[in-house]
């Protein structure tokens, strides 16, 4: 091994851009998705046997509703090359507008007997995601068989920053470098409250003042006299602030580790999985003081579903991973992205059943805000330990489908974008 | 690649169709451009140049933490590099020295025990043993040097880059590194050594890379390379 290494920096050839997705023949998935992402939105509707009656009217407007998403994602030009971040927006925006154009016609066309409102909704949510998700896996696939991407040459010289950027190594190095993931998690947990007197029982003061405030405000403000309704917010409020807490703290993992991230290799997605991680830790600690205790205080038996509670929550934390990742690569290259998420999660705290309860709703406003991200989650919470029953099958679905769709998402954009974050930030 | 206004605020956008002077323009610019630098195991490399000359990007690139835009940049497979960019980085100012020293080294990629097993000898080398349960905010920045440096000394790396590290040290440390440095040089190890002091060129390398805007001018012995270094800072002409 006399060769420590060789370097070339040559300016022959241009440089190599990302993988393009943008081809004609995007089209041919899309329209799958399409009709898929329809088919199955009737099916989240109409669960039961109310399908049948519907499924009639579903496919008569089937072919209009493909038609007008897919015009729609013509005249946006999805089909064109451009920058990824661009491809995306228009793509979203391309989603919204065929889908709502898709319902105005289908109502003036054929007129909404037999059909859904509701489902052209969750048609849209469907379809965004899926029209995203195909491109992301595209995306990742192309990347990693891209033709620079054969790490080593010569026997025993390797390229390094293409070895340890690419896909499997980043997965990889979450498991090489536990030590520094736990280093950091132990690293912010202690920061948090060094120097205060109280040290980290301010985590559970603050679910504690919570919980009187909340008991004083629907007990007497609000006059709710349900048994136990305070258990059932504090459920939904403690997954809620952990995910706003990880998805806030992410938008800084990349952009402010700038000296880091500029002077030292180490695999870029430890930070933001260490983020995530460490806002676990705060919320399992509240949970494992708060759960038995409110339990214990409101009296409710011990039941066989709750033991589905440790499989929503890992769904949860993939989920959250997934945003988190996406998150910090986009603020990396926009710092819109915080004043964006700002406005989205104070939305979001109002579409997500926090603090109302899902059954309160009329029947055909419940699916709606099942939609909303956190929502699965926080219901499959509530219904496992405040119902004790077991969640129904849409629950599942949303759930598992959010978290996949968003690890797949979030990985595939740090995965092809995190050898320009030492540029970016 | 070098943008001039380069900006995605639609203000920017707006203000470019009016006026020509606000519009985004591109240029192109190569940090570094045309270089082919073979290293073998065991050379004592220095980097020298004018100020943006490329060199600490050359450094960024061979520790993986930039990525040529085009061209390769190998090494050997499994050599462990050791960095030392930029003084301070990776430390938090809040945390112990201890629990600074056990962040550190785990961002280098050691496994918990590793770290242990080489804890003594980085307290030991630092000389900071009375500090290390003081908050590194009350650190001078050459008690930040002297652990940074005595970090990476004690990770026994195989290719060890530096950059610019003996600025805040005091002498007696700077002997030290610079005795550890020969010591590294005797044992086989790879130093890739970027300084503006002749002197420590001169007791480290005996092979200086001279770049100058992003260009290798001249890859040779020592003295020839300081001398053609001070030609350029001298502003005479440089037979390329």
């Amino acid at each position: 091994m006399w060769e420590a290494f060789l370097m070339a920096i040559t300016s022959t050839s241009e440089r190599p851009r990302g993988p393009g997705i943008a081809t004609p023949w995007a089209f041919l998935p899309d329209s799958v998705l399409a009709i898929g992402c329809y088919l199955l939105a009737y099916r989240l509707r109409f669960p039961d046997s109310r399908f049948e009656l519907f499924v009639s009217g579903a496919l008569t407007s089937l072919w209009l509703v493909v038609g007008c998403q897919m015009l729609a994602l013509l005249v946006a030009r999805v089909h064109v090359p451009g920058g990824r971040f661009r491809l995306i927006s228009r793509l979203l925006v391309a989603a919204v507008a065929g889908t709502a154009v898709a319902a105005t016609v289908t109502g003036v066309l054929i007129g909404f007997e037999g059909l859904s409102r509701i489902a052209f909704l969750v048609d849209l949510v469907l379809f965004a995601i899926a029209a995203i998700g195909w491109r992301s896996v595209y995306m990742l696939v192309a990347y990693m068989r891209r033709p620079d991407a054969t790490a080593v040459i010569e026997g025993e010289l390797v390229d390094r920053a293409v070895e340890m950027t690419s896909f499997s190594a980043t997965f990889l190095s979450v498991v090489r470098y536990r030590e520094l993931l736990r280093n950091l998690v132990a690293k912010d947990l202690k920061l948090k409250y060094r120097g205060s007197v109280l040290g980290f029982l301010w985590s559970l003061v603050n679910p504690l003042v919570m919980i009187v405030v909340y008991t004083f405000a629907f007990t007497y403000i609000l006059g709710i006299r349900t048994e136990g309704f305070v258990f059932l917010v504090l459920l939904g409020i403690l997954a809620w602030t952990f995910f706003v807490n990880a998805a806030t703290m992410s938008t800084g993992s990349i952009a402010d580790s700038g000296g880091l991230v500029k002077s030292v290799f180490f695999p870029r997605a430890i930070l933001p999985t260490a983020t995530v991680l460490f806002n676990l830790a705060q919320y399992l600690l509240t949970v494992l003081v708060f759960l038995p205790l409110m339990l214990a205080w409101y009296r409710i038996p011990p039941s066989l579903p709750m033991l589905l509670y440790p499989v929503f929550l890992a769904l949860q934390v993939v989920f959250v991973i997934g945003v988190a990742m996406i998150l910090s690569t986009a603020t990396a290259f926009f710092r819109d992205v915080r004043h964006l998420l700002e406005i989205a999660l104070a939305v979001m705290f109002w579409t997500t059943p926090i603090i109302y309860d899902l059954s309160i709703l009329p029947e055909r406003l419940r699916l709606p805000i099942l939609l909303s991200p956190m929502s699965p989650y926080v219901v499959a919470y509530q219904k496992v330990f405040y119902y004790g029953e077991w969640p129904d099958a849409v629950l599942w679905f949303l759930a598992m489908t959010y978290a996949l769709a968003a690890l797949l998402i979030g990985v595939s954009f740090f995965v092809t974008f995190q050898d320009r974050f030492a540029e970016q930030v | 690649m070098l943008r001039h206004n380069r900006s995605a605020e639609l203000k920017v956008r707006f203000l470019g169709l009016l006026q020509t002077r606000y519009r985004e323009t591109s240029e192109e610019f190569w940090a570094l451009k045309d270089i082919s630098v073979r290293i073998g195991h065991g050379e004592a490399v220095g980097l020298i140049g004018r100020n943006g000359s490329g060199k600490s990007t050359l450094l960024k690139l061979i520790a993986a933490i930039y990525r040529p835009t085009t061209g390769r940049l190998l090494i050997a497979q499994g050599a462990r590099i050791g960095t030392m960019i930029e003084l301070g980085v990776g430390f938090h100012p809040e945390l112990t020295g201890r629990e600074n020293v056990y962040l550190n080294a785990a961002i280098h990629g050691l496994s918990r025990r590793a770290i242990e097993a080489v804890y003594d000898a980085i307290v030991e080398y630092s000389g900071l043993g009375h500090f290390m349960d003081v908050p590194l905010k009350n650190y001078s920045s050459g008690m930040h040097m002297r652990l940074g440096f005595a970090i990476t000394a004690n990770l026994d790396p195989d290719i060890l880059l530096l950059d610019e590290i003996f600025a805040v040290g005091d002498e007696g440390f700077q002997q030290r590194c610079i005795g550890t440095l020969q010591e590294f040089r005797a044992r086989g190890k790879t130093i890739i050594f970027v300084s503006h002091s002749p002197d420590a060129i001169r007791t480290i390398c005996h092979r200086v890379c001279l770049l100058d805007q992003g260009r290798l001018l001249l890859d040779g012995p020592v003295e020839e390379g300081l001398k053609m270094y001070h030609d350029l800072l001298a502003g005479s002409p440089v037979p390329v």
